[in-house]
């Protein structure tokens, strides 16, 4: 770089590193100006809109009960067969039939709308996930540094280097069952929380103890190897016996419910592995700025650290991230719903919409192309949206690469 | 640069071990296993000696014999699901498919990606610019499987050009020759050229975004003041310099392309390893997950060892061995 172009760069490399947020019309004029952002949120309101507004009658499964007392059948229900018409083109003879219908005379276009929902929920699910672990891991990861930094971070890297459909399947067929019967998950979940109690514990009785660091790290150890050894053992697990003995099971959950659950999580439990590590890298350049140092010789506690002044500065690649979640977090779930573990067979999602036109729409004599092509460009749209969005997002707090990329 | 390899390859044992026990720990814990699949439900002795038989009788099997097996003799046991076959049978048949494949599939990739995004770079703002930026989005906005059915619908049934599916059969190397490289080509193109699809358009963005970087500075003004031709500048100056970032994703690229692509081989029907890991993570078939966890994950640390080392083959002022410790 020359040096006269240092005086006209140095003020967004400031607002690069902070990521503080300019006045309020300042950012709104920056992303109204961007065409990009606005070509993507347009069309994703329009998108996401048709598809929440429709749920009061693609969602509804019968509209009510005739004189005689029987249901009257919804036909814009996602689920409503027409037997008369199976596999028809997209027509204009009604909107049932503008985009076809499926073998069971199933309406693409409601099943396209409800499933849009479906797909939807699951990349804000993610980014929820996304957010709340990925924040909370690169945080501390970044702040604490150290030993701690390093467990963590290096189980970011192992999570990283596992297949992450072996992550989802496993967790899926794991948990799902454990849901519907309500098995002991729960108490797993429980005893790896009085794991983490009882190393706070000891890090705190090192605390007060200062001469016994060997004899900490020895009965840290002698505790961790104790739960692991127990948990092995399944069956004559004290912990879980414990847990049997208080009955701690989890409720039992109905089978689509549970289904979804899992898949959330799932799906959630694999994404905030990239925010972690673009969290700890911000809170690691942050870490050492002047404000954070005076803070804590003022003497706030860390939580007020944390709060109010590291979280307000790395607001920016959180929402972009979380963002670019999204369509990750949808394009994992067309993927296994495409194997045929996604979400289970009436309720639809783009991605398995799409897996069902796909076998009847590759055979040259009965192409039933429309099968394929409306869930599909549905899927393409909202995920180049979500993109386009989340990359005038990053312009906006990223102006420097925002300038050099244009991406 | 042989102390710094040395170094990591001591770290792989031990990822691996960690790799291994978290595996070993979902697979374990999540309930269910091939012998309760049956439909008929098996008297509880026979169940209990087919489980000595396959060591699936406790977690101690799977944390003691196991490793044991899997140090000492290479040997990653039977599989549940297949009876016939060992996974190590399995893996042997399968990862080759996979590795050609993907290899194919990042070489296309590479290739592609580096040019469009190069041009794009070099005719900023233009029209190529504005539509690679754009196809490069909608590559990394296409579910894989629609992409892959579009061009067998395209290239397999309407004009005739590729078969649709299939690999050609295992043979051994007495029938090399041109017909079954011919036979090779026609089956590779279509599923290889699905599946560079997402990582061309990863490259594409990275190579554009430090190309312009790399053309804003000062050497290369120099360089064409002194009277080189923009080709030369471009291509062999200016493409060294920009190539780093896209060095850099090529490792998880290669190893997402070689064992990731199980969607790609379920279109295809290609027996590549990424659908045996799906059907065995499905049936609950410990050892074959196991096995092909810690095959892949075995490709994606060396893949990335191959990379950290060739960081300073394309840039000889990189000294992986300091800043790896960063």
């Amino acid at each position: 770089m020359t040096d006269i172009a240092v005086p006209n760069i140095a003020p967004e490399v400031e607002a690069h590193e902070h990521f503080a947020l300019e006045k309020p019309d300042h950012v709104w004029r920056r992303l109204l100006t961007n065409g990009r952002f606005l070509t993507g949120g347009t069309m994703l309101l329009l998108i996401l809109g048709s598809c929440i507004a429709t749920l009061v009658w693609t969602g509804r499964e019968s509209l009510g009960v005739d004189e005689d007392g029987y249901p009257i059948a919804n036909p814009y229900y996602f689920d409503a067969q027409d037997a008369t018409r199976p596999e028809a083109k997209p027509s204009r003879d009604g909107i049932v039939y503008w985009f076809g219908t499926d073998k069971l005379g199933r309406s693409i276009l409601m099943r396209c709308l409800y499933g849009g929902t479906v797909s939807l929920e699951i990349g804000a699910a993610a980014a929820a996930v996304a957010v709340l672990l990925g924040v909370s891991v690169g945080l501390v990861s970044g702040y604490k540094g150290g030993w701690v930094d390093g467990i963590l971070m290096r189980f970011v890297d192992v999570m990283y280097g596992l297949p992450y459909v072996l992550l989802i399947i496993l967790f899926k067929i794991g948990l799902e069952e454990q849901f519907v019967l309500g098995g002991w998950f729960p108490g797993m979940v429980l005893a790896l929380l009085i794991l983490g109690v009882l190393l706070a514990t000891f890090q705190v009785t090192g605390k007060l103890l200062p001469g016994l660091a060997s004899a900490r790290w020895l009965s840290r150890v002698a505790v961790a190897a104790l739960l692991v050894t127990d948990l092995c053992v399944s069956r004559h697990s004290v912990i879980l016996a414990l847990f049997r003995l208080a009955h701690v099971r989890s409720v039992p959950l109905p089978p689509s419910v549970a289904n979804r659950a899992v898949l959330f999580m799932a799906i959630g439990l694999v994404s905030w592995l990239t925010m972690a590590r673009v969290v700890r890298g911000q809170v690691l350049s942050l870490r050492g700025q002047p404000f954070i140092e005076a803070g804590r010789a003022m003497g706030l506690p860390r939580w007020r650290i944390f709060f109010f002044h590291l979280l307000p500065n790395i607001v920016g690649p959180i929402i972009v991230y979380a963002t670019l979640t999204v369509p990750q977090a949808i394009l994992s779930e067309s993927f296994l719903s495409f194997l045929g573990i996604g979400i289970q067979a009436p309720m639809p999602t783009w991605g398995s919409l799409a897996a069902e036109g796909l076998t009847p729409g590759l055979l040259p004599n009965n192409p039933s192309w429309w099968m394929l092509l409306f869930p599909c460009t549905l899927l393409a749209l909202t995920l180049l949206s979500l993109n386009f969005v989340g990359d005038g997002l990053r312009d906006l707090f990223d102006p420097k690469r925002g300038e050099a990329a244009k991406l | 640069m042989l102390r710094f390899i040395a170094g990591r390859l001591i770290q792989f044992p031990l990822i691996l071990a960690v790799i291994y026990l978290t595996t070993f720990l979902l697979a374990w814990v999540a309930p269910g296993s091939p012998f309760e699949r049956t439909d008929r439900k098996l008297p509880p002795l026979v169940l209990q000696s087919l489980k000595e038989k396959f060591h699936a009788d406790s977690a101690w099997s799977f944390l003691g014999w196991y490793p044991y097996r899997i140090v000492i003799h290479g040997d990653l046991g039977p599989s549940l699901n297949f009876p016939e076959r060992t996974v190590n049978e399995i893996i042997r048949q399968t990862l080759s498919v996979s590795i050609v494949l993907g290899t194919c599939a990042v070489a296309i990739a590479i290739v592609g990606g580096v040019t469009i995004g190069t041009l794009a770079a070099v005719r900023r703002d233009g029209p190529l610019d504005w539509i690679s930026l754009n196809v490069a989005m909608i590559g990394i906005s296409l579910p894989s499987f629609v992409a892959a059915s579009v061009l067998v619908v395209i290239f397999a049934v309407n004009w005739q050009l590729f078969p649709s599916s299939g690999w050609p059969a295992q043979a051994g190397w007495s029938s090399l020759g041109w017909s079954r490289f011919v036979e090779y080509v026609q089956h590779i193109t279509l599923p290889a050229f699905a599946l560079s699809l997402l990582p061309m358009a990863y490259i594409t963005r990275l190579t554009r975004v430090s190309m312009i970087d790399v053309l804003g500075s000062d050497y290369v003004r120099t360089a064409r003041a002194k009277g080189l031709t923009k080709t030369t500048v471009v291509w062999k100056h200016c493409l060294r310099n920009a190539i780093l970032p896209v060095v850099s994703y090529i490792g998880p690229a290669a190893a997402g392309a070689m064992v990731g692509s199980f969607v790609i081989e379920k279109v295809f029907n290609i027996p590549g390893i990424g659908n045996f890991f799906v059907t065995s993570v499905q049936n609950r078939d410990q050892p074959l997950i196991l096995g092909t966890v810690l095959v892949e994950s075995t490709l994606l640390l060396v893949l990335n060892l191959i990379v950290d080392v060739s960081y300073g083959f394309v840039d000889p002022r990189i000294d992986v061995t300091t800043t790896a410790q960063e």
